[in-house]
C-alpha cells in the first residue's frame, strides 16, 4: 500500500507527505519532527478514529489551525488495485475532539463518491504509540472506549430530542385526558349537591321555626293589642265617626249658603253657569280623591308602612329581592318547576294555528331519528301530563311556602302602591278644579267674586277638615284591620296551635327566638359554604370535562398528532363512548410513560457509564470510582485486561512463564503465579521500559477487533524503548501471529539512530549504495521508508 | 445493531439491561424518529 497527503500546514506543522509501498512490513526511519506521527495520525482519523482524547483540546485546536484549507490524502495500491481518497477541510471541523462522521470531509473509492463509512470499510489505520506506560495504555483504552460511549450518547440524545418533544407534548395531552378523574370530580359533583340540598333542606326548617316564632310574636302582641288596643281605636273610630259627621254637616252648610248665593246672584249669566259647572266637577272629585287617599291609608296600615309611595317602593323592592333568592334556593334543591315552566312555554307554542300548519316539518334530529313538529308537540304535551300531579318534596316544600308569603306580601304592596298613586292623581285633579273655579270667580265684578272667594275658602276649609277626618278614621281602621287580621279568634286559634308546634309558652317566644336565630346564622354559614364547594366541583368537572374532549378531539383530527395516526395506534374517538375513550387514552399514557421510562433508564446507563469510565481515566474523579457504573467498570476492564495479561507471550516474557492473577486497577498492579508455584505482586509502573512495551504491543495488536478489507497497524516510537533482541522478537511476533490474522501491512517507525554519512565511508558494493540513498534522501526530506534489514537494528 | 454500538456492547452490557440496549440499538438505527416513535407505540400497544 501507498499513502500520499497534500496539505500545506503553517505554524511549524510538518507532515511527511509519503508512505510508499515496500512490503506488508515496512520501517519508517527518519529524524525527529519531520512529522512522521503527525501523518500516522491523519491517516488514522481518515480512516474512522480520532487520534485525540476529549483532554486533548489544545492539540487539536492546533491541528485544526495549522493544518491548512484544503487537505488531500490518498490510499493507493489497495487490495484488488483498489484507491482511495479524501478531501478535508480542517477549518469546518469541530472546536473540541469528536468521533469522526460527516464534519471530516468528503471520500471517493476509485475515483467515485463514496461515504466515509464506505471508505472506512475499505481500509483502515491502528495508531500505536510505544511510549505508553503500561498504565497508560489501560488509561488510553478507557479514554478511547468514554470517547465512543459520548459519541453513542451525543448520537442518542440528539435523537432522544426530537421523540422527546413529541413524548413530552403527547404525555401532557394525555394527561389532562383523565376520564377516571372526570367521573371522580361529577361523584363529587353530586355529593356535593347533596350536600348542598341538605344544608339548605337544614336551613329552611330552622328558618320555618324561626318564621313560626316571629308569627307567634306578632299574633301575641297581636292578641294584647286585641284586648288593649283595639277597644281603644274603636272607641276612637266612634268619636271620629261623629265628627266626621259633624263635618259632613258643615260641609252641607257651607254648600248651602254657596247655593243660596248663586240663586241670588245672575243665574242666568254664562259665567255663573260656568262656575256652577266647575263647582259641581269640584265636588265630584273632592269625593273621589277622598275615596282614593282613604283606601291608601287603609292598605298602609295593614301594611304597617307610612302611606307614602318611597317607603312603599323600598318595602316592595326588598320584598321581590328576598322572593328570587328564595326561588334560586328553591330552583337548587329541586328543578321541576323550572322545567315544567318551560314544558308550558313549548306546549303553548307549538299548539298555536302557525305552529300546527308545520305539523309533518322536521324540527329536531336526535342522532339519526327526524323529529316533526306533532312528534314533539306529542311528546311535550305526554310530559306536560306527567307534571300534573307534581308535589314539591320536603325541603322545597318549605321553600314554596315562603315563596307564597313573599309573593302575597309583594302583592299587597303592589297594591298599595297603586293606590298611593291613584290617590296622587286624584289630588291633581282637585287641584286643577280649585285653579280652575278660582279663574272664573275673578272675573266677577268686585264684590261678588269677594264674596265667591270667600265662600270658596270656607268651603275649602270645611272640606280639607272632613278629608283629615276621614283619613284618621281610614288609619284606625286600617289599624283594627291589621290587629284583627282574618278575625278576632282566629288570631287566638293560630298563636295555640303555635305554641303548640313550637312547644314553647307564650312567655319564652323571644328567648327561644334568639336562640334560633343564632342558629339560622350558623346554618346559613354553612349552606354558604355548601353552595360554594358545589360551585366549584361543578367548576372542576367542566374544566375536567373540557380537557377531556380537548384532548380526544386534538388527537382525533389535530395536525400536531398526524404522524401518530397509523395502523396498531388505537386513538380515541368522538364517535365512541367516554368510556372507551377513556380506556384508550389510559392505556396510551400508560404506554408513553412506559417508553419514557425506558428512555430515562438508557440515558441514565449511558451517562453513567460515560461517569464510570471518567472516574477511571484519570486522577480528576476518583470519588466516582465507588458508584454502581465506577464499579462496573472496574471490574469490566479487570476481567479484559487480565484476559490479555494472561497470553502465553506475555505469560512468558514478563510473568516468569507463570499463570497470570488478576490486576487490581484502583492499585494499577498485577499478581501472578510463576512456574513454580510463587505468588507475585507488581506495581505496573515497575516493569521496565521493554518489558512494558513488548507487553503493550502484543496485548493491543491481539487486541484488535475491527478489520477493514485493507488495514494497517503502525508502530510508533519503538526504537527507543525496545532493546534489539526485542524488536527481532516483536517482528517475528508480526510476521508470525499478526500478519494476515490481525494486520495487511504493519509500519515500524523508528527514529534516525544512526549517522549514515559517516558510516558512508566503510562501506562497499550495493550496501554502500543502499546507504547512499539513504543519505540523499534524508538530506532531501528527512527520512527514508525500507523493508525491515536487520542491520538497521 | 451500529458498529460502534456493537463494540461497545459488552461495556454496555456491564451497566444497562437488554431493555436498554434495544432502545439504544433501535433508535440509532431508525431511518425517521417519528416513525420509529409510532412504530414503537404500535408495538406496546399490541403486547
Amino acid at each position: 500500500m501507498r499513502f500520499e497527503i497534500e496539505a500545506n500546514p503553517t505554524g511549524g506543522l510538518r507532515i511527511i507527505h509519503e508512505i510508499p509501498d515496500v512490503g506488508p512490513i515496512c520501517q519508517i526511519e527518519g529524524r525527529n519532527g519531520v512529522g512522521k506521527s503527525m501523518a500516522l495520525r491523519i491517516l488514522e482519523l481518515c480512516t474512522g478514529t480520532q487520534p485525540y482524547a476529549a483532554a486533548d483540546a489544545d492539540s487539536w485546536a492546533s491541528l485544526r489551525r495549522q493544518l491548512g484549507a484544503v487537505v488531500v490524502v490518498r490510499a493507493l495500491n489497495l487490495a484488488e488495485g483498489q484507491s482511495v481518497e479524501w478531501r478535508l477541510n480542517p477549518a469546518v471541523w469541530p472546536e473540541r475532539p469528536k468521533a469522526v462522521s460527516g464534519w471530516l470531509g468528503t471520500a471517493t473509492i476509485d475515483g467515485r463518491t463514496s461515504t466515509l463509512e464506505e471508505a472506512q470499510g475499505l481500509i483502515r489505520v491502528i495508531h500505536h504509540s510505544g511510549e505508553l506506560t503500561l498504565e497508560g495504555t489501560i488509561r488510553a483504552r478507557i479514554t478511547r472506549d468514554r470517547s465512543a460511549v459520548r459519541a453513542v450518547l451525543d448520537r442518542f440524545t440528539q435523537r432522544e430530542r426530537r421523540i422527546g418533544e413529541q413524548l413530552d407534548l403527547l404525555r401532557r395531552d394525555l394527561e389532562r385526558a383523565d376520564f377516571d378523574q372526570v367521573r371522580t370530580l361529577q361523584s363529587a359533583v353530586d355529593v356535593a349537591r347533596e350536600q348542598a340540598a341538605e344544608a339548605v333542606r337544614v336551613v329552611e326548617l330552622v328558618r320555618g321555626q324561626h318564621g313560626s316564632l316571629e308569627r307567634a310574636l306578632v299574633l301575641r302582641e297581636q292578641q294584647a293589642r286585641v284586648a288593649g288596643d283595639v277597644p281603644k281605636l274603636e272607641e276612637r273610630e266612634r268619636e271620629l265617626n261623629k265628627q266626621v259627621d259633624v263635618a259632613r254637616e258643615r260641609v252641607r252648610d257651607v254648600e248651602a249658603k254657596y247655593e243660596e248665593m248663586r240663586t241670588r246672584r245672575r243665574r242666568d249669566e254664562a259665567i255663573i253657569q260656568e262656575i256652577e259647572k266647575v263647582e259641581s266637577l269640584l265636588k265630584g272629585r273632592t269625593k273621589r280623591a277622598e275615596n282614593a287617599r282613604v283606601r291608601a291609608v287603609d292598605l298602609a296600615a295593614q301594611s304597617r308602612l307610612p302611606a307614602e309611595s318611597n317607603d312603599v317602593a323600598q318595602a316592595l323592592a326588598a320584598v321581590r329581592k328576598e322572593r328570587d333568592e328564595v326561588v334560586r334556593a328553591r330552583d337548587l334543591v329541586d328543578a321541576t318547576p323550572r322545567v315544567r315552566q318551560l314544558v308550558e312555554e313549548v306546549a303553548a307554542r307549538l299548539t298555536t294555528q302557525r305552529a300546527q300548519a308545520l305539523d309533518d316539518q322536521v324540527i329536531a334530529r336526535l342522532d339519526d331519528t327526524a323529529v316533526s313538529v306533532r312528534g314533539l308537540r306529542e311528546g311535550v304535551e305526554r310530559r306536560r301530563l306527567e307534571f300534573k300531579d307534581y308535589q314539591p318534596e320536603p325541603p322545597a316544600a318549605a321553600l314554596e311556602a315562603r315563596i307564597k308569603t313573599l309573593t302575597q306580601r309583594a302583592s299587597l304592596l303592589s297594591t298599595l302602591e297603586e293606590a298611593l298613586e291613584k290617590a296622587r292623581s286624584a289630588q291633581q285633579l282637585v287641584e286643577q278644579a280649585q285653579s280652575q273655579l278660582t279663574s272664573l270667580t275673578s272675573q266677577l265684578p268686585a264684590d261678588e267674586a269677594t264674596e265667591y272667594r270667600q265662600i270658596d275658602e270656607q268651603l275649602d276649609k270645611v272640606r280639607n277638615e272632613h278629608l283629615n277626618l276621614v283619613e284618621q278614621r281610614a288609619l284606625i281602621r286600617g289599624q283594627i284591620t291589621e290587629i284583627v287580621g282574618g278575625g278576632r279568634e282566629e288570631g287566638a286559634r293560630e298563636l295555640a296551635d303555635l305554641l303548640g308546634a313550637l312547644g314553647c309558652a307564650a312567655g319564652e317566644l323571644e328567648s327561644v327566638l334568639a336562640d334560633r336565630a343564632r342558629e339560622l346564622t350558623d346554618r346559613l354559614r354553612e349552606q354558604a359554604v355548601a353552595s360554594a364547594a358545589l360551585t366549584d366541583a361543578q367548576r372542576q368537572v367542566r374544566l375536567a370535562r373540557a380537557e377531556f374532549d380537548q384532548a380526544v378531539a386534538i388527537l382525533e383530527s389535530g395536525d400536531e398528532y398526524g404522524w401518530l395516526r397509523s395502523e396498531g395506534v388505537t386513538l380515541p374517538s368522538s364517535t365512541l363512548a367516554d368510556d372507551e375513550n377513556g380506556r384508550r387514552l389510559k392505556r396510551l399514557k400508560t404506554v408513553v410513560q412506559s417508553l419514557e421510562e425506558r428512555f430515562d433508564s438508557a440515558r441514565d446507563a449511558l451517562r453513567g457509564l460515560d461517569g464510570g469510565l471518567a472516574a477511571w481515566e484519570g486522577p480528576e474523579r476518583l470519588s466516582d470510582r465507588s458508584t454502581v457504573y465506577g464499579t462496573a467498570a472496574r471490574n469490566y476492564y479487570e476481567a479484559v485486561f487480565g484476559r490479555e495479561f494472561s497470553g502465553r507471550e506475555i505469560l512468558d516474557a514478563i510473568f516468569d512463564r507463570g499463570e497470570f492473577g488478576r490486576l487490581d486497577l484502583e492499585a494499577m498492579a498485577v499478581s501472578w503465579k510463576t512456574a513454580e508455584g510463587e505468588l507475585r505482586t507488581r506495581p505496573l509502573a515497575a516493569f521496565s521500559s521493554g518489558e512494558r512495551a513488548f507487553a503493550y504491543t502484543r496485548t493491543r495488536l491481539q487486541a484488535i477487533e475491527q478489520r477493514a478489507k485493507n488495514t494497517v497497524v503502525a508502530l510508533d516510537e519503538f526504537g527507543a524503548y525496545l532493546a534489539r533482541d526485542r524488536l527481532r522478537q516483536l517482528v517475528e511476533f508480526l510476521e508470525k501471529d499478526i500478519l494476515g490474522a490481525i494486520a495487511d501491512e504493519v509500519m515500524i517507525v523508528l527514529p534516525l539512530s544512526r549517522d549514515y554519512e559517516l558510516e558512508l565511508e566503510g562501506t562497499r558494493g550495493s550496501w554502500h549504495d543502499e546507504i547512499s540513498r539513504r543519505v540523499a534522501e534524508l538530506q532531501e526530506r528527512g527520512y527514508f521508508v525500507r523493508a525491515p534489514d536487520w542491520v538497521t537494528v | 445493531m451500529d458498529e460502534e454500538l456493537e463494540r461497545l456492547k459488552p461495556l454496555l452490557d456491564a451497566v444497562a439491561g437488554k431493555d436498554e440496549l434495544d432502545l439504544i440499538a433501535s433508535l440509532l438505527a431508525a431511518e425517521d424518529d417519528l416513525q420509529w416513535l409510532t412504530e414503537r407505540l404500535a408495538d406496546a400497544l399490541r403486547d
